[in-house]
């Protein structure tokens, strides 16, 4: 009846003996039944089981780690070797590239000293912004502008306009000696004119420019208007 | 028909030669996979299949010879067996369309006989845990009471008591089986 070995039959007669259940013939064909399911066949082995069973290999995760390994220790070296090499053939082909890496240095570093020097900065631009109040007091050169000036109001007004902070500081000082010795009236009467249309100009929304210059036109007017002044005289 | 090791077979396996490993592997296998298959483990292939995979590199320190090599062997499946079992208790079950599970069908007659012809892993799940694991372990894992209190890190008297509980808790289901109305 059983398709077991006898010895099989054995072991289980010895389990069943040893619980005193060796007389029941139902429960010895169940245990013959589960028996049975380790009767089957080997399952045939995937991919890395059958890299395993095959002769020569005695572990997959070994060899993959190791390899890595010595892998990633060439690659790394031959990274670096490949970088020094390559710098060090550069740097000494030519002067052509040294000087071309100091002048970068150089463009880079120029713009920080030019920062850290506000003064000279700030003396530059003041004697060009300076024509402007000067063109009231020198007679002759900038009088046509005046004139222009007047024809078109809009334009005069932005011209002027960063001048106008600095006529409610120094105007009074710069141009009352320019025009006492001119002793023309007209001059006399178009200083005042402009404080009437210097308020004109904030008003056109050139305000939030004014405060950032007045102050390097104040230490420079003065020694730009009295250097005419001695001229004229 | 399990066969058994040579003695080359498995002096080669556990001193590490890749030679005796197909051996062990082709003798040893049937039984790992009829415990997972008698476990109700779904895919009992991939299972006995990983265990091999894990015993095979470290079979050069085991010691005792075959019995110790069969100790060995299901000592790692049983450990699988309970990380399974703890994996799927974690994961949603999933089950799949049961035609008979389903009133609005009746039974045939071949559904009948092969129901009353089968079904030893059917009536094994009615088991207590312990019981099953240790009718298995020494019924289908050929294992002596000794090893099986090995794995199941209990006393071998304590593996005697759940062996002949579990043997009469079978029998009442067996008779049960055979005596319900077919």
């Amino acid at each position: 009846m059983s398709v077991t070995p006898t010895g099989r039959d054995g072991e289980i007669q010895a389990i069943l003996r040893d619980s005193g259940l060796e007389e029941d013939e139902d429960l010895c064909r169940t245990l013959d039944e589960l028996r049975g399911l380790a009767q089957d066949v080997a399952p045939a082995p995937r991919a890395d089981l059958a890299a395993l069973l095959t002769p020569g290999v005695s572990s997959l995760e070994l060899r993959r780690q190791g390899r890595k390994r010595r892998m990633g220790v060439v690659v790394s070296a031959a990274v670096v070797g490949a970088m020094g090499l390559g710098a060090g053939a550069v740097a000494a082909s030519g002067e052509d590239f040294r000087r071309s890496v100091g002048h970068t240095v150089v463009q880079f570093l120029q713009p920080a000293d030019e920062a850290t020097a506000p003064g000279t900065d700030l003396g530059g631009p003041s004697p060009a912004d300076l024509p402007t109040p000067t063109a009231v007091s020198p007679t002759s050169p900038t009088a046509a502008p005046s004139s222009p000036a007047a024809s078109s109001p809009a334009v005069a007004s932005q011209s002027r306009a960063p001048a106008a902070p600095r006529s409610p500081e120094t105007p009074a000082p710069s141009v009352l000696p320019g025009a006492a010795p001119g002793g023309k009236p007209d001059k006399a009467a178009a200083v005042p004119a402009r404080p009437t249309q210097l308020p004109v100009v904030p008003g056109g929304g050139i305000r939030p420019q004014l405060p950032s210059k007045p102050k390097p036109a104040v230490p420079t007017l003065p020694g730009a208007v009295p250097a005419p002044s001695p001229g004229n005289q | 028909m399990a066969a058994q090791l040579t003695d080359d077979e498995l002096s080669a396996a556990l001193t590490g030669d890749p030679s005796g490993f197909s051996a062990v592997y082709t003798t040893i296998s049937p039984a790992v996979l009829g415990y997972f298959r008698a476990r109700g483990v779904d895919d009992a292939e991939a299972l006995t299949q990983d265990v091999f995979v894990d015993i095979l590199p470290k079979l050069t320190g085991v010691k005792g010879g075959r019995t110790g090599l069969r100790t060995f062997i299901f000592s790692v499946a049983h450990a699988r067996l309970v990380d399974y079992h703890r994996r799927s208790a974690r994961a949603p079950h999933l089950t799949e369309y049961d035609p008979l599970q389903d009133e609005r069908y009746s039974n045939s007659a071949e559904d009948d006989v092969l129901g009353r012809l089968g079904g030893i892993t059917s009536t094994l799940s009615m088991l207590n845990d312990e019981h099953r694991e240790v009718l298995i372990l020494r019924i289908v894992a050929d294992l002596s009471i000794e090893q099986v209190a090995g794995i199941m890190n209990k006393t071998p008297g304590a593996i005697k008591q759940l062996q002949r509980r579990g043997l009469l808790a079978l029998r009442e289901l067996v008779k049960e089986k055979d005596h319900a109305p077919s």
